[in-house]
């Protein structure tokens, strides 16, 4: 199927202003221009490919029942981010997965604390076993470390790393000061580096 | 200064914060070899950079929950329960009630038929009201995939009739929806491409005329209209997304003859010439006891009485599957 060409070439904030004065194809842009990243996106931070389409789909249905809400100028990318992330935190809910993040654990998050951890990690580790990994083995050892980061230090390191968002744009979709956002990165490097300087080689169990 | 190395290297920070660390590296050997231990931090995460595919299809398939979710919110909410207060208890075995209960019992003997009858062809009306909204689904998908048009009947064939409107759907990927059998009357034909129907009208011309009167089943599609542009021609439109939601695009078959150019009176025949099923462009159906809209439009025929393309945007004509915008002249 062809997409019409005057919209492909529009930009995101210009396709939602289309469509929120009456263009309605220019959502069908929208979703297919997102498709790719915003599902993966989901299937990272959600595990499981039913759930991440599922949550694709209620993301755009939000969007399109909140287009009235879209604050014309406003960056289009950012705001989708935290419809999708706000839903498949309530998809995590509904299945009994999501990690609600304690009182005591945001309380430590200064900012300052854990680089100097990630620091001191550095200066002592040598080579871990995940060095000698190569291909498939390297890249599931990786994903499977990734999946079992809390579910507050996976988004960040997902919306920062994979993403490949800004700091500012992080702290906007999940409404947390800048700081946290980097205090929580440190913290998902250092326990990504613990995990794979512990844990031995897939095919050695 | 070391909290922003690591969205140095990601490219996370702001331009100024940005700045402030490239001159924070320039001036500090300490720094630089930090730097060079968080990149081989964060180089596994690369073996995983490959995002995920998403399942084929799903753009397309949520456009249509989309548009289902919103078909569902237009329905009319259901009434409320009707709660009959509870007669007070009587003694049964008076002569008077025995007389009642017997007349009672005779009467709906008599109009038991009748009103089965009449329940039976309500059914089909709301069951056939229920296939167009199913059938909105698809259509309304396939306009947002096309810069808002819907399928449009064109000039030649096999796309000049009314009918074509299935098979666009179906190459589309959209036609697991369309069932074009009306439940009031009729069987589903079987499905057909465009590739099919071209090259049944170059093999055979009756097979071809035969596989086009039943492509639509019992519904009517518009027929567009004409239009003339600012350079004088006159061209043929057919509906877009944004034509109006009070405009009809499909409805009940006509209650013409096949190869009729001028049309017949009355209603369709799907409900026994009770009244026809109209889907409107923004989705609602309604069930028109007479075939004119408000505005005294026919729905089945252009301002010339002719069943074919409308004379203006607003002149409504659903044509029967065989039915084209470019008729022969009249007989």
């Amino acid at each position: 199927m062809e997409l019409p060409d005057p919209l492909t070439g529009c930009s995101d904030e210009e396709l939602l202003r289309r469509f929120c004065r009456g263009q309605k194809e220019a959502f069908g842009v929208l979703v297919r221009r997102y498709e790719r990243e915003l599902y993966g996106y989901l299937r990272r931070y959600l595990g499981d490919t039913n759930l991440a389409e599922d949550v694709f789909q209620n993301t755009f249905l939000q969007v399109y029942l909140k287009s009235s809400q879209y604050e014309e100028g406003r960056p289009v990318r950012p705001w989708l981010y935290t419809i999708a992330t706000n839903q498949a935190i309530d998809a995590l809910r509904r299945n009994g997965r999501h990690q609600a993040i304690s009182l005591d654990q945001e309380r430590e998050e200064t900012g300052e604390g854990e680089v100097h951890n990630l620091m001191e990690l550095l200066e002592s580790r040598g080579p871990s076993p995940l060095d000698a990994a190569q291909g498939q083995e390297r890249r599931e050892r990786v994903r499977a470390s990734v999946d079992r980061l809390p579910d507050f230090l996976r988004e960040v390191l997902i919306l920062a790393y994979y993403q490949g968002l800004k700091y500012r744009e992080i702290a906007d979709i999940l409404g947390i000061p800048v700081g946290t956002v980097k205090s929580r990165l440190h913290a998902a490097l250092v326990k990504l580096q613990e995990a794979w300087h512990t844990t031995p080689s897939l095919y050695e169990a | 200064m070391d909290e922003n190395l690591v969205g140095y290297l990601l490219k996370s920070l702001d331009p100024d914060t940005h700045r402030q660390v490239e001159n924070y590296l320039r001036d500090d050997a300490g720094a630089r070899r930090r730097l060079e231990q968080l990149r081989l931090v964060l180089e596994p995460l690369a073996a995983d950079a490959e995002p995920p595919e998403p399942p084929p299809g799903l753009w397309v398939r949520t456009l249509a929950y989309i548009a289902q979710d919103r078909c569902r919110c237009r329905l009319p909410p259901a009434p409320p329960p009707v709660t009959v207060p509870a007669a007070p208890p009587r003694r049964w075995g008076r002569w008077a009630d025995l007389l009642i209960a017997a007349s009672v019992l005779l009467l709906l003997a008599g109009v038991g038929t009748a009103w089965l009858v009449e329940l039976k062809q309500q059914h089909q009306i709301i069951a056939c009201a229920n296939n167009l909204r199913r059938i909105y689904l698809p259509l309304v998908t396939y306009a947002n995939l096309h810069n808002g048009d819907f399928p449009r009947v064109e000039e030649n064939p096999p796309r000049n009739v009314a009918g074509i409107f299935v098979p666009v759907l179906h190459d589309a990927g959209l036609g697991q929806d369309v069932n074009v059998a009306c439940p009031g009357n009729g069987q589903p034909p079987p499905p057909r491409s465009i590739r099919e129907l071209e090259e049944l009208h170059a093999r055979d011309r009756q097979a071809f005329r035969e596989a086009i009167r039943e492509m639509a089943g019992c519904y009517a599609y518009s027929l567009g209209y004409r239009q003339r542009g600012f350079d004088g021609r006159v061209r043929h439109c057919g509906l877009r997304r944004d034509s109006g939601d009070t405009l009809p695009i499909m409805a009940d078959q006509p209650p013409f003859e096949v190869g009729s150019v001028t049309g017949g009176p009355g209603n369709s025949a799907n409900h026994r010439g009770r009244g026809q099923n109209v889907l409107f462009i923004g989705g609602n159906v309604q069930f028109l006891k007479v075939r004119f809209l408000g505005s005294g439009d026919d729905i089945y025929l252009n301002e010339f009485r002719r069943v074919a393309a409308g004379e203006g945007p607003g002149d409504t004509v659903l044509g029967p599957s065989w039915a084209s915008p470019y008729p022969p002249g009249p007989e």
